[in-house]
C-alpha cells in the first residue's frame, strides 16, 4: 500500500491533465476524423461511420475480457489481492464496451441488414458474453468477505474465457449472417486510418477507465481497513488488559 | 450398505502413514467412493430428486406441449430441444442442493480440513451429481417417447453417446458451480444464471446430435458436433478439477 501518493495534489493533478485530457483530445479528435475526413461506404454510406465505434468498441472489450482472464490467473498462482482488484476493474469496463458493442451494431444492422437483431454467430457470441461477464460482476456482488470473493471469482474468471471460443465455434456452425472482416487492402486507406485511430483511442480510454476501476478498488479496500483496524493511542477499554491496543478491533 | 462401505477406510486414527494418506491414489479413490456413497445414501433416504424433481421434469413436457398447441408432428420435431430443456431446469434444481445440505451444517469445512485430496470430494460430488442427471434424463426420454412417439431405435449407440457427454458436461460444470455458490447469498437465482451462459455451446451441440439419432443422420452431420462435445468436456473436466482445491479452501 502506497500511502499518500494518491491522496496527493500533484497525483490528482497529473492525471487531470497529463493523461486525461490528451485522451479525450485525442479522442474527439479520431472521431471527427471518422466522421468528416474519412470518406463515406459507397453502398452503406453515411451508416458506415458507425464502424469506427462499434469495431473498436468490440476490440476493446476483448483486450478489458484478456484482462480478467490474466489478472485471475495470477490471482490463483500469487494470492494477491492487486489481481483480483483489477480482474473486477477488467469485468466492469469489458461489459460496458460489450453492451456498447452491441448497442451500435443493432443500430448500424437496422438500416444495413434491415433487423435490429439476428442469430448470427459474432453477434450470438458477443450477447453471451455479456451475459458470462455480467453473471461474474453479479456473483462478486453477492458475496461479502473480500477475501472469499477474489478466492472464488478467480476460478470463475478462468472457466468463462475459457468458454469463449468455444461458444464462438458452436455458434459459428449452428448459423451465420456476419460480413467478413475487411482488411486494410479492401479498405479506402482513409478508412483504415480512421478504424486506426479510433481504435488507438478506446484502447486508451480502456485503460483509463480500468485504471479509474481499479483505483476504486484500492481505496474501497483502504477504507476497510482503517474500519477493521483499532483506533491508534493507548487502549482505554477498562475490560481489556494492558497489552497495547487489542488484535482485530472489533468488540 | 449400498454399495460400498466408507467405515472400512475412511478412518480417523493415525495407523496410516501420512504421505499414504495425502498423496495415495488408493486413497484417493476411497475418498471419492465414500462422498458418491453418502451423497446416494442420503438421496436413498430422503428421495428428494426422485420425488420432487423427477415429477417436475415430467410436469414441463405437458406444460411445453400445451404452451406449443395440439400438432404432434411439431411436437415432435421439437423434442430434442425440449429434452435438454428439461434436463437443464431439473439439472439445476438438483445441483442446487449438492454442497448445500453439507455447507448449512459446517460438514463441507471438515471435508475440506480432512487430510484428502479435495480433488477427490469435488469428483465424488461430480459422479453424484452424474448420476443423478443420467437418471432424470433416461426417465424423461422414456416419457417423451411415448408422449411424442419418437423412435429411440434409430441409432441408439448415438444416443447413449450424447445422453453420456451432454450429461458429463452439465455434471462438471453444475458441480463447480454449486460448490462456487455455496458461499453466495440468494443462491437459487445464482446458479441458473451463471450455469445457463456457459452451457450454450453444450446445448446446440446436444441437441443437435440428438436431433441426428433421433431423426436419422444420413450425410454424418452429428459428428463434429459430437467432437465439440467430447472436447467441451475434456476442457472443463481438466480446469474445474485444476482449480476446485483453491475453491473448496475458499
Amino acid at each position: 500500500m502506497d500511502h499518500g501518493l494518491w491522496t496527493m495534489d500533484l497525483g490528482e493533478m497529473f492525471m487531470k491533465y497529463i493523461v486525461i485530457v490528451p485522451v479525450v483530445a485525442f479522442f474527439v479528435f479520431a472521431q471527427v476524423w471518422g466522421l468528416f475526413f474519412a470518406p463515406a461506404d459507397q453502398l452503406m454510406g453515411f451508416v458506415q461511420k458507425l464502424m469506427y465505434v462499434h469495431v473498436p468498441a468490440a476490440w476493446t472489450s476483448f483486450i478489458a475480457f484478456f484482462v480478467v482472464f490474466i489478472s485471475s490467473l495470477l490471482y490463483l498462482l500469487r494470492k494477491k489481492i492487486f489481481w483480483d482488484h483489477l480482474a473486477s476493474a477488467g469485468a466492469e469496463v469489458g461489459v460496458v464496451f460489450t453492451a456498447l458493442t452491441l448497442s451500435l451494431g443493432s443500430i448500424w444492422g437496422r438500416p444495413t441488414w434491415g433487423v435490429w437483431w439476428t442469430w448470427d454467430a459474432r453477434l450470438t457470441t458477443t450477447a453471451i458474453l455479456l451475459f458470462l461477464y455480467a453473471g461474474y460482476i453479479i456473483f462478486r456482488a453477492f458475496i461479502e468477505d473480500r477475501d472469499q470473493r477474489a478466492k472464488l471469482s478467480s476460478p470463475l474468471g478462468i472457466l468463462i474465457f475459457l468458454n469463449v471460443p468455444i461458444v464462438y465455434l458452436s455458434v459459428k456452425w449452428w448459423r451465420t449472417l456476419h460480413q467478413v472482416q475487411s482488411n486494410p487492402s479492401t479498405m479506402d486507406p482513409q478508412m483504415a486510418l480512421s478504424l486506426r485511430l479510433n481504435a488507438f483511442a478506446f484502447l486508451f480510454v480502456l485503460i483509463l477507465f480500468i485504471y479509474y476501476r481499479f483505483r476504486l478498488n484500492q481505496l474501497k479496500e483502504k477504507i476497510e481497513e482503517k474500519q477493521s483496524l483499532p483506533p491508534k493511542g493507548k487502549d482505554h477499554r477498562p475490560w481489556t488488559m494492558d497489552h497495547g491496543p487489542s488484535v482485530g478491533g472489533a468488540i | 450398505m449400498l454399495f460400498y462401505d466408507p467405515t472400512t477406510y475412511f478412518i480417523d486414527e493415525d495407523d496410516w502413514p501420512m504421505g499414504q494418506r495425502t498423496g495415495g491414489g488408493v486413497n484417493f479413490l476411497h475418498c471419492l467412493f465414500a462422498v458418491c456413497h453418502k451423497d446416494l445414501l442420503s438421496e436413498l433416504r430422503k428421495r428428494e430428486i426422485v420425488n420432487n424433481i423427477l415429477f417436475f421434469s415430467v410436469l414441463i413436457i405437458f406444460i411445453f406441449s400445451f404452451a406449443m398447441g395440439t400438432d404432434p408432428l411439431l411436437l415432435k420435431r421439437l423434442a430434442p430441444g425440449l429434452l435438454w430443456i428439461v434436463v437443464l431446469f431439473s439439472a439445476v434444481l438438483s445441483l442446487e442442493r449438492s454442497f448445500q445440505a453439507e455447507a448449512e451444517e459446517g460438514c463441507l469445512d471438515r471435508l475440506v480440513l480432512y487430510t484428502v485430496s479435495h480433488r477427490a470430494v469435488f469428483l465424488g460430488k461430480m459422479v453424484t451429481n452424474f448420476l443423478f442427471i443420467v437418471m432424470v434424463q433416461v426417465i424423461v426420454l422414456f416419457m417423451m417417447m411415448i408422449l411424442f412417439d419418437l423412435d429411440w431405435f434409430q441409432n441408439p449407440l448415438l444416443l447413449a453417446a450424447v445422453i453420456f457427454f451432454g450429461d458429463l458436461g452439465i455434471a462438471t460444470l453444475g458441480t463447480f458451480y454449486s460448490a462456487l455458490i455455496t458461499k453466495t447469498r440468494a443462491r437459487q437465482v445464482m446458479l441458473p444464471l451463471l450455469l445457463f451462459p456457459m452451457l450454450i455451446p453444450l446445448l446446440l451441440a446436444s441437441v443437435c446430435v440428438t436431433q441426428a439419432a433421433l431423426e436419422g443422420d444420413v450425410f454424418g452431420q452429428s459428428r463434429p458436433w459430437l467432437i465439440l462435445l467430447l472436447l467441451y468436456d475434456t476442457i472443463f473436466f481438466a480446469a474445474s478439477l485444476m482449480v476446485s482445491g483453491p475453491l473448496m479452501e475458499a
